[in-house]
This record gives structure tokens, C-alpha cells and sequence, in this order.
């Protein structure tokens, strides 16, 4: 069984509008589209995971009536759910997609409750006991306040040492002390700034260095996007480029495409496929996921279809 | 049908260590009248409900409501819980506690839950560990 770990959990919400522009006084907009659902990019891996029928369950910090919103639409998707009650309200987020510009969303995530010591030891005690029942633990999205920047380390730390796979997939100043547990896998997630680990993420080359450094510390593969279509996978021996066929794209909405990315690397792993082809048909799910209106893509002949277009091409040993 | 085609996969418990306090939490923000008791394997060890907390505090209240010069006194049930909140859950629960298997029938877990007037019976694997719950609600959507 996979675990997925959201400890910032929120309920997405998404607005497709013709017109939205800031013209000096209060401004109407009305969506042609909406789409609303239990998000988090833990979460969001763990409705892929569902999708494609592998049994998974779901924890991470929860309270309020948005909580309890979220923990019913993840038991409607058949997925496992064991939260942690806070007494705060779980957040929402917003995306806002300008017709014809869907590539570049509005996004405006609130940061989340504050969590206190107490909960973060209550969550630690569920994390253990869930850990002597799964296969793989997902790490994925960003750490709420008052959680410090060292509890993926803790967590991914905790399942090294039971012999459980990590994947993490998380931000900013949450990137380093994850990578030092030494996960299986670590997708840093750059969308807030191109950087990681203090390092700017300009071309091929840093990309390589980053991940270099990652490895040094124990992690066995890095991976890391260059842009929407390309990713660079990275391994103690060696380096895979993969790249998409941009033009066959169609994008509708970008939001959950790299929890559809995690959740089709896990899937196919889970199928028995190596990393690198695991990556392959993820990269081929996030991108069949951009091309729908809801943030998941349920279906698989689509995924098929991307992955037709997905290369992947190994670029070498991986410099020393 | 089987146990677990109609189970709701939810894994909300208490550690037979937690406070009564945390368990109060528990009950109150999830909307759960109780939660299966489980030890640091995830093994169901008991069950507690909300009345076995008033039946803690107040042992005789529920006896007591069924006479009718008897007058609740809230202020005592109060001060009952404060002193005994800080006591472990594993000293109230109930210990023997009906659980069902996720390859039983569900035939099976609606006689359990009629014969011990339950509303709610956990679901475990084959090593005991807990994979679910079935409530009456669940059994009533089955068979509709």
C-alpha cells in the first residue's frame, strides 16, 4: 500500500474566465468554468493513485468543515483516509485560468493554519503506526506554519529506517533537509523560483550540479523539470533527458499536472517498470492531466497517447 | 456482498496511551460517536465511544436517567471530567471488542450488529490491524 503525506492539505478551487483584468476599482468576473476538489499535492497523488486502481491511503492535518469535505470526496474516490484533527480550518486555493492563456494561471495559495507542537507529535505517533503496513511513502507539498523546515527529513527518515521507500516532492527551504534522509526519489518543486538549494536552475548544466548534490547526500534519483515538457533524471551512474512534443498540446488546466507526474512514477514502479521509464509514463500522465479540465486525468488511453510522445534519451554517466 | 466492498476505508482511532482529553478532541472535530482503540502497530486492542467517557465520569448517570425524579447536574459531570482527563483511554475502553474480517460476509456483521445493539464495528486484516469500519448506515446502503 502507497502513503501519501499532505500536511498543508486545501480544497482547490478552479475558475476558467473570459476576461480578468485589475482596472482600478472592483472588477466582476464570471467563470465559464469552474472545478472544485480535495487538493494538496499529496492528495492530488493519492486521486491518481485511485484512478488507476492502486489501493493507497491518505494522512495529513485537517480541521473544520473544509477537512471534513475533503476526508468524504477522498472516501467517494476509494481512497484510505487517516487524518490528523487541528481545531483551525483547513484552507482553500485559487486558481484563476484566463481563457487562452490557461498556461500561465493566477494561483493564490494561503499559507494554512498554524500547527502546533502537539499536533505535530499526534501526526508523528499515526505516521509510525501507519508505517509498518505500506510499501512507499509520498512526501509531497509545502509544510504549513509553525512545522519546521527538518520534519520531512524526520518523516523520510523514519520510513528509511523500516525499509520504505520515500518519494518527495516539495519547495524552497523544505528541499534540503529532505534530500539529506537520503529518499529514493526527490522531485524539487520550482514553480515559486527557479532555484534549488540556493542554486539557480539556468540551463542543462545546473541542473546536473544540483542534483549531483543531492545524490551526495544519499538520495538515488533526482529529478528535475525544465519547463512544462522536459525533465532531467539523475542517478548516482547516469543522466536521462526526457522531452514532450509541445506542439500536440492542448492546455487546459496545469494545476495537479505535476501530482499526476508523482502519482504515474509510482504507479508504473509499482507495476514493476525501471525509474526511468517509471518517469517516462509519469511525465506522459502530468502531461494527459494538462490537457483535461479537471486536475487528474482518469483516463489512461490519453496518457497512452502522450506517452507516445514522450522520448526519453540517457546522456551519459553521471559526473563524479 | 463482503465486509469490505461496503466498509468506509477510514482509519480514525486512538492510541490506547492518548488522554481522554485527546479523545474528546478526536470524537468532537471528526463527528464520531467513537473510534476503535489501537496499539503502535495499528492492532485493534478495544473500542470507546462517547458514552463510555460519560459512563467514566458519571458511572451511574446512564441508570439514573431511566428514573424520572433524577435530575442531571451538569456541573458535576464537569468537574468529573476534569479530574479523570488526563487518565488514558485503554482504562475506559471496552476491551472485548467485536471486530469483522474484510472477506466476511456482510450478512454476518449485520447479525454482530443487531445482537449487540453496535453502530459501529471495526474492520481488520488477517493480522488484526485495522482496515475500516462498518457502521449500520454502511449495511442499510448495501441493501437498498
Amino acid at each position: 500500500m502507497i502513503l501519501t503525506i499532505t500536511l498543508n492539505p486545501a480544497y482547490d478551487l478552479i475558475y476558467w474566465v473570459k476576461e480578468i483584468e485589475q482596472k482600478g476599482e472592483t472588477q466582476l468576473s464570471r467563470a465559464f468554468r469552474t472545478h472544485s476538489s480535495a487538493g494538496g499535492k499529496g492528495i492530488n497523488v493519492s486521486i491518481y493513485l485511485a484512478s488507476v486502481g492502486v489501493e493507497n491511503v491518505a494522512m495529513g492535518l485537517i480541521g473544520g468543515h473544509t477537512g471534513r469535505t475533503i476526508k468524504r470526496s477522498l472516501r467517494e474516490e476509494g481512497i484510505v483516509t487517516n487524518f490528523t484533527w487541528i481545531s483551525e480550518e483547513t484552507r482553500s486555493n485559487v486558481a484563476i485560468l484566463k481563457k487562452g492563456q490557461e498556461d500561465n494561471p493566477i494561483e493564490v495559495n494561503s499559507a494554512g493554519p498554524e500547527i502546533s507542537e502537539r499536533v505535530q507529535e499526534q501526526f508523528m505517533e499515526q505516521y509510525e503506526t501507519m508505517l509498518h503496513r505500506v510499501s512507499c511513502v509520498v512526501l509531497s507539498g509545502s509544510l504549513p506554519p509553525g512545522v519546521p523546515k527538518s520534519y520531512y527529513q524526520e518523516l523520510a527518515e523514519k520510513a528509511k529506517e523500516m525499509g520504505i521507500r520515500t518519494v518527495v516532492n516539495t519547495g524552497g527551504e523544505n528541499v534540503k533537509p529532505a534530500a539529506k534522509a537520503g529518499p529514493f526519489l526527490i522531485k524539487p518543486d520550482i514553480r515559486e523560483r527557479k532555484e534549488v538549494m540556493g542554486e539557480k536552475l539556468t540551463n542543462s548544466q545546473s541542473i546536473v550540479e544540483v542534483g549531483r548534490k543531492m545524490l551526495d547526500f544519499g538520495t538515488e534519483y533526482v529529478l528535475l523539470s525544465h519547463g512544462l515538457t522536459g525533465d532531467i533524471l539523475i542517478s548516482k551512474d547516469k543522466i536521462w533527458e526526457l522531452e514532450a512534443n509541445r506542439e500536440e498540446l492542448t492546455v487546459r488546466n496545469r494545476v495537479g499536472a505535476g501530482d499526476s507526474l508523482i502519482g504515474g512514477i509510482i504507479y508504473q514502479l509499482e507495476e514493476g517498470k525501471t525509474v526511468p521509464e517509471a518517469v517516462r509514463y509519469g511525465l506522459a500522465a502530468g502531461m494527459a492531466s494538462v490537457e483535461v479540465y479537471e486536475k487528474i486525468c482518469r483516463d489512461a488511453s490519453l496518457v497512452q497517447a502522450q506517452l507516445e510522445q514522450v522520448t526519453l534519451n540517457e546522456l551519459g554517466d553521471s559526473p563524479k | 456482498m463482503r465486509v469490505k466492498d461496503i466498509m468506509t476505508k477510514d482509519l480514525t482511532a486512538v492510541r490506547e496511551n492518548q488522554s481522554l482529553k485527546a479523545l474528546i478532541f478526536l470524537l468532537e472535530k471528526s463527528e464520531l460517536s467513537g473510534v476503535p482503540v489501537i496499539d503502535k502497530r495499528g492492532t485493534v486492542v478495544g473500542f470507546i465511544s462517547e458514552r463510555d467517557v460519560i459512563q467514566a465520569a458519571l458511572p451511574n448517570y446512564f441508570e439514573m436517567l431511566r428514573t424520572a425524579s433524577y435530575l442531571p447536574d451538569i456541573n458535576q459531570l464537569s468537574r468529573r471530567l476534569e479530574e479523570i482527563k488526563g487518565d488514558s483511554v485503554s482504562e475506559y475502553m471496552v476491551k472485548d471488542v467485536v471486530t469483522v474480517d474484510e472477506d466476511e460476509e456482510d450478512i454476518h456483521v449485520a447479525d454482530l450488529i443487531i445482537r449487540n445493539e453496535l453502530n459501529r464495528v471495526p474492520v481488520v486484516n488477517e493480522d488484526g490491524m485495522l482496515t475500516g469500519i462498518v457502521q449500520r448506515i454502511d449495511l442499510l446502503g448495501a441493501l437498498l
